[in-house]
């Protein structure tokens, strides 16, 4: 009997520290609040993607120039920093079953997610698991999380370099009882604990704008076509099937990166361009590069002005004249008459840039 | 013989007594190039070939341990 | 299926099950289903490589013991040849002939694999590391030492038993054979002590190897070329990641053996203490260099041809000398082939004839260091002397991994010589922003304990015991707070993989 109660107390105590933890480390959610707002009847347009689309598009001025089947473009953004690809698809998944009147995405492309490993963010509320349905639950469960690190499926948390920074705030939050109810309210303090807050301020409908720029330096990451991540593939492959079976309009879009990186061989933009570019007339979706516009549509400088750091966040002014941008190539006639056909064009179009 | 061996073994290794010392090999005592040139030696001053065959902890462990294996071999 | 992966901790978990529940006579039977499955959830040809060659060498094992008379010494001469030439066949064959093609056509991997020929090559699960343990069991019935077994299955057990498929340790039939099919009972310490010798690992591999990975990524394998300091700072996470990452594995590996009341040998013994470069070939990746011992070097320097050279040059130069020049010669053999088995590179010879001159000239040369020894008044026994030594061996193993930090031989030398421009130094890779600091601290305390435990062990202690001796309280803060630094600090990614499976 002592043995039993021995690992009887040491499993308890690996438990309560565990929802301690969990409780303090892991970040408050905001797609569980912003799902909701999805899932709003009244709802018909989902935009998808990482922190790129969360400051790139404005889904309130989506809405004054874009219709859907003659009703206002209504959107919510589930776009968040750092949620993988698949993720995207299950949470796609999720609310298109609920809420049958979404009849649009606009999928933002980040080439840096594609490259490199699969990525899995514990405790960073960059996972879609919790929101499944239980037979896609056991489907994440079956593709995605059974080869994870088996702390993955056990701890919803980890300590990187600024987690415990925000230890307190979490606390805080998550006995708010904005948060507890799933109020939309609670995302602007939720930013307060995540680290985007000196930059951006919360708007609304899954949208910040970039207020401030940051000093953070970054080093180029490249892109290799044949090191795309099949995960990442596969998610994508999934999103555009899923759309075709539920009559969905898929657009997917490069939101606009400095031109200091897009001019910088090591990132090979050029590379990015062709992939996603075939990739997507593959699938038969339109695919705007705002890299590649002309620059009557957009104009785009050579100062970090229009960006809150080197990666490329967009300041509100900015995402204010993509979004018009977006929306003057969604409806055109032709839209490929807006952008350079290659590389070279795109780059020196910028005034004052030459290539390097 | 007994003698010739320890004679052997001590200028291999001045650092061991190996009178009474046991686990030459499995004990870690003779190392790779000591019992090289110990096979080699032994195979001079008694004519007798060692080969792969004989390379077991067992026939090394113990001067008298050498010894009946070079009688085993005559 | 990654070792640290949650689809390889349910296959574990079922394993250990239905072992404990099976009755005795069928204990051993099911090891070998759980491996051939976990073989074949890798790649089921991977089956037919094994069968193969373990048929082989049961075969040419029984044939030694059938036709023992004196007389048929040649024609087991013979089969062993065949066995021998059939397993490393397939070895070369699977791993080198790609590259080999690759150095004398110009042609690059990328371009390789577009020919079908080379892309249709499969690499068999632990390929390096069976053909290694099954040749020594071939060699060993051979020479008397192991009586031939006589029920295949048991062979094909010792051939394919899953923990040792990702990274060895390489063992011998005698010792593992004892483990596998002697009486099998339940006892929670082996659970206990296997699933804390996993945890280790994992905090090794997960907590410390992941995250000394990227700098090195960022140092040498990015668009940017490392100079002067740079380069040294990543020939040392290097080692602290090569190490962490090898020893963590096969830690996990042990524990997950022993939590089957399979114990299996050590391949790591605080290797980085090591006096000199000797002793560190005795302490790291031990049993690959005592397979190299036992099968490459004694056999090497007691061979026919070997004794002609010796009694050519005995009569040019003293006994000793001959002696010296011989495990010279076994030396850098030994080390080529080191060297060889880790891939066909040019990178991996040339570590591996780093290793076997240095210790080539260190036989040579053993008089001559003796007085340098003498006239410097070195005292081993003094702390002073041993710190140095230390110190030295570790510069010599670090310099050596230059060569796993290039993708060419020469490319290491580059850098090697690029390292003395210390002007050109960047902390860029290591630290870019202020924040970057804090995961140089903790990546520091995380080394901390790593010495801590290490230096534990060198006095040889054996720290799961002495922590079972500790107050039970103690106990489960000490467990309930590994289990959470490796939750917390140990993930990177998913399928991370070990850097020395797929070999």
């Amino acid at each position: 009997m002592q043995t039993f109660k021995r690992i009887a107390i040491f499993l308890l105590a690996l438990i309560t520290v565990t929802y301690a933890f969990e409780f303090m480390i892991a970040q408050p959610s905001t797609l569980k609040i912003l799902i909701k707002e999805a899932e709003r009847e009244e709802v018909n347009t989902v935009i998808l993607g990482e922190s790129h689309a969360e400051t790139g598009l404005n889904p309130y001025a989506l809405g004054k120039g874009i219709t859907v089947k003659g009703q206002k473009c209504e959107a919510v953004s589930l776009a968040h920093r750092i949620l993988p690809v698949v993720d995207q698809y299950y949470l796609l998944k999720r609310v298109t079953d609920n809420n049958p009147n979404i009849k649009q995405v606009f999928f933002e492309i980040d080439p840096t997610y594609w490259q490199g490993k699969s990525m899995y963010y514990p405790g960073k509320d960059a996972s879609a698991f919790p929101f499944c349905s239980i037979p896609d639950k056991m489907d994440y469960f079956k593709n995605i999380l059974i080869k994870q690190n088996y702390n993955s499926a056990f701890f919803n948390y980890y300590i990187d370099k600024t987690s415990l920074f925000y230890v307190p705030q979490n606390i805080i939050c998550k006995l708010d009882p904005d948060y507890i109810e799933g109020n939309e309210k609670a995302i602007k303090k939720i930013y307060k604990t995540n680290g985007v807050s000196f930059n951006y301020k919360y708007v609304g409908k899954g949208y910040r704008q970039g207020v401030k720029r940051s000093g953070k330096k970054r080093l180029p990451k490249g892109f290799k076509a044949g090191a795309v991540n099949g995960q990442t593939l596969n998610g994508f492959d999934r999103i555009a099937d899923l759309c075709r079976k539920r009559d969905i309009n898929l657009v997917c879009f490069i939101s606009a990166i400095p031109v200091e990186r897009i001019r910088d061989k090591d990132e090979n933009y050029s590379a990015i361009h062709n992939y996603f570019d075939e990739l997507c007339k593959s699938k038969g979706v339109d695919f705007y590069d705002f890299n590649y516009i002309k620059t009557e549509y957009l104009k785009r400088s050579t100062d970090y002005k229009d960006f809150t750091d080197c990666d490329g966040h967009l300041m509100a002014n900015f995402s204010k004249k993509q979004t018009a941008a977006f929306i003057k190539a969604y409806n055109s006639k032709n839209y490929s008459d807006m952008f350079y056909k290659n590389y070279n064009d795109a780059v020196s179009a910028v005034k004052g840039v030459k290539l390097k | 013989m007994k003698e010739t061996v320890i004679e052997i073994l001590a200028s291999i290794r001045p650092d061991v007594d190996f009178e009474s010392a046991e686990g030459l090999v499995s004990g870690g005592i003779l190392e790779s190039f000591d019992l090289v040139s110990l096979i080699s030696e032994l195979s001079d001053e008694f004519s007798v070939t060692i080969s792969a065959k004989e390379l077991v902890p067992e026939n090394f462990d113990s001067v008298d341990a050498i010894v009946k294996m070079i009688e085993s071999l005559r | 299926m990654g070792i640290n992966t949650l689809a390889f901790l349910l296959f574990f978990v079922f394993g250990i099950t239905v072992f404990y529940l099976l009755p005795q006579r069928l204990k051993w039977p099911f090891l070998l289903l759980l491996s051939l499955s976990y073989i074949s959830f890798k790649d089921i040809r991977g089956i037919v490589f094994i069968v193969l060659s373990s048929l082989s060498v049961f075969l040419g094992g029984r044939l030694f013991e059938k036709r023992n008379e004196p007389k048929d010494a040649s024609f087991r001469k013979k089969i062993l040849i065949l066995t021998m030439i059939f397993n490393l066949g397939v070895l070369f064959f699977v791993k080198y002939v790609k590259p080999i093609y690759g150095a004398f056509s110009g042609k690059t991997p990328p371009e390789l694999d577009k020919i079908p020929f080379f892309d249709s090559i499969i690499i068999p699960l632990g390929i390096s590391y069976y053909t290694l343990q099954i040749l020594s069991y071939l060699l060993d019935v051979y020479w008397g030492r192991q009586k031939a077994e006589t029920n295949y299955g048991k062979l094909l057990l010792f051939t394919c038993y899953f923990p040792q498929m990702i990274q060895g340790p390489i063992s011998r039939y005698g010792a593992l054979s004892a483990e596998f099919f002697k009486e099998h009972r339940f006892k929670l310490h082996n659970l206990k002590f296997g699933l804390q010798l996993m945890l280790w690992g994992f905090f090794k591999k997960m907590v410390i190897a992941d995250k000394v990975g990227p700098y090195v990524q960022r140092i040498f394998f990015s668009h940017k070329e490392p100079y002067g300091l740079t380069v040294v700072l990543g020939l040392i996470f290097y080692g602290i990641q090569l190490y962490c990452d090898f020893s963590g594995g096969i830690d996990v590996i042990r524990g997950v053996s022993e939590c089957f009341d399979v114990k299996l040998a050590e391949n790591f013994r605080q290797p980085y203490f090591s006096r000199s470069l000797g002793e560190f070939w005795r302490r790291w990746h031990i049993t690959l260099g005592s397979w190299m011992k036992d099968y490459v070097f004694y056999p090497l320097s007691l061979s026919r041809p070997m004794a002609k050279f010796k009694k050519s040059l005995k009569k040019k130069v003293s006994r000793v000398t001959v002696n010296r020049i011989q495990i010279a010669i076994c030396d850098i053999v030994v080390f080529l082939l080191v060297g060889y088995w880790h891939g066909a590179e040019s990178i991996y010879w040339a570590w591996g004839l780093y290793n076997g001159i240095i210790l080539a000239i260190s036989a040579l040369l053993t008089d001559v260091y003796a007085g340098w020894r003498k006239k410097l008044g070195v005292d081993p026994k003094r702390k002073l002397w041993d710190n140095l030594f230390i110190a030295r061996t570790l510069v010599i193993v670090t310099v050596g991994w230059i060569f796993d930090c290039s993708k060419t031989a020469l490319g290491s030398l580059n850098l090697l010589k690029n390292a003395f421009i210390i002007s050109k130094t960047s902390f860029e890779p290591i630290v870019l922003n202020l924040v970057d600091w804090v995961e140089i601290a903790e990546l520091i305390i995380f080394c901390a304990i790593l010495f801590k435990v290490s230096r534990m062990k060198e006095r040889g202690v054996v720290v799961r015991e002495k922590i079972e001796a500790l107050p039970f309280a103690v106990q489960v803060i000490i467990w309930v707070g590994m289990i959470q630094l490796v939750a917390c600090f140990g993930r990177s990614s998913g399928e991370v993989g070990f850097m020395y499976a797929n070999f």
